[in-house]
């Protein structure tokens, strides 16, 4: 009996130092690991200003916003309603013969606490309705038949594209964006 | 019967004259494939669908008025690039730009078509997407002899794909 409560003496004063020695060893000065939001994560973003292929200049900026929060483990890492910027890549006016409006956009970065996050990979690429299809088919038709009225499918245009206000698109981050615990 | 001799004649002759020699039969594995990325570029998948009007114009694609390559009716090439803006062009009696903003890894469509110009056709470039590419059921490559710098070639799209050609292409 009094060699049990020995045993138990020893391992109590034993189990306290080990978890400690076991500490020791491990960590030294604990630093706190950065939580890291991988690059690609996709991102829903907002286009607060109308864009066109009539009305949009190629290389211009336009302002964007988060929609939905960037979570990680539950926890908002960049908040809903972040703003940033966007730009207009290509932008091109419906065009004679029936050749449609082009407008390609991209978001370029948000603002998370004073630093710009950037993005990419926002396929915002739209077409007009093509008229080429009807002008060369009246084209092909006049011509057969009544050769002058050919030219009046050069007169044709298609149509523009319009990206209203309030447009969502997808995009995603460019870099893995770290975050202090 | 006129009619119709003159219609296909109409069509054919807004391109011009000149009638571009792209007679190269691609492997029957290669058809429509589209590699991914090599690591850290971007590809453009350049396209032109089998439509007989203006087929006898070609759309000989360039940037920077440097020629990346050409495309008869019903032919595809994929361009390798650094990832960036780009901006690529056609031109005949007039001249088309199309800007992309090219990302790593990722794939992007570029279709060409023939307009009704004044005096000839005029090539069209025009942002497309994937599924306006797959709306082509056949597209060959387009001839490997038009290919300039950045132009995957054949075997490097199989090798990318991880396509095991058995059949040799030709050339006629």
């Amino acid at each position: 009996m009094t060699r049990a409560f020995l045993r138990l003496a020893v391992c109590c004063l034993a189990l306290p130092s080990g978890i400690l020695f076991a500490q020791d060893a491990s960590s030294g000065p604990v630093q706190a690991t950065p939580r890291v939001v991988p690059a690609l994560t996709p991102v829903r973003i907002e286009i607060l200003e109308a864009q066109g292929s009539a009305i949009s200049k190629p290389d211009a900026h336009f302002p964007i916003r988060l929609v939905d929060p960037v979570l990680l483990d539950g926890k908002t890492i960049i908040p809903a309603g972040a703003t940033g910027e966007g730009e207009v890549v290509h932008a091109k006016k419906s065009s004679m013969s029936g050749g449609p409006g082009e407008l390609i956009l991209a978001a370029r970065w948000l603002d998370v606490n004073g630093h710009q996050v950037r993005l990419r990979s926002m396929h915002l690429s739209e077409n007009g309705k093509s008229s080429i299809k009807d002008v060369n088919r009246i084209m092909i038709a006049s011509a057969a038949t009544v050769p002058v009225a050919a030219m009046l499918g050069w007169f044709m245009k298609g149509k523009e594209v319009v990206v209203p206000s309030g447009t969502y698109a997808e995009a995603k981050l460019a870099a893995d964006f770290s975050v202090e615990p | 019967m006129r009619l119709k001799h003159l219609a296909i004649f109409a069509a054919v002759a807004v391109g011009g004259l000149s009638v571009p020699a792209m007679a190269y039969d691609t492997p029957p594995e290669l058809m429509m494939v589209v590699p991914p990325a090599p690591k850290g570029k971007g590809l453009v998948v350049f396209y032109r669908s089998a439509s007989i009007f203006g087929a006898a114009i070609s759309c000989a694609v360039s940037e920077n008025d440097k020629k990346i390559s050409s495309m008869g009716v019903g032919r595809y090439f994929v361009y390798a690039a650094e990832p960036g803006k780009h901006s690529f062009s056609v031109s005949s009696e007039a001249k088309d730009q199309v800007t992309l903003e090219l990302e790593a890894d990722e794939v992007q469509y570029v279709g060409c078509r023939i307009k009704m110009g004044i005096m000839a056709g005029r090539p069209d470039l025009f942002p497309a997407k994937e599924a306006d590419f797959r709306g082509n059921k056949k597209l060959s490559l387009s001839d490997p002899k038009s290919y300039g710098e950045g132009v995957l070639k054949p075997e490097e799209i199989a090798t990318l794909a991880g396509v095991t050609v058995t059949t040799p292409a030709a050339a006629h």
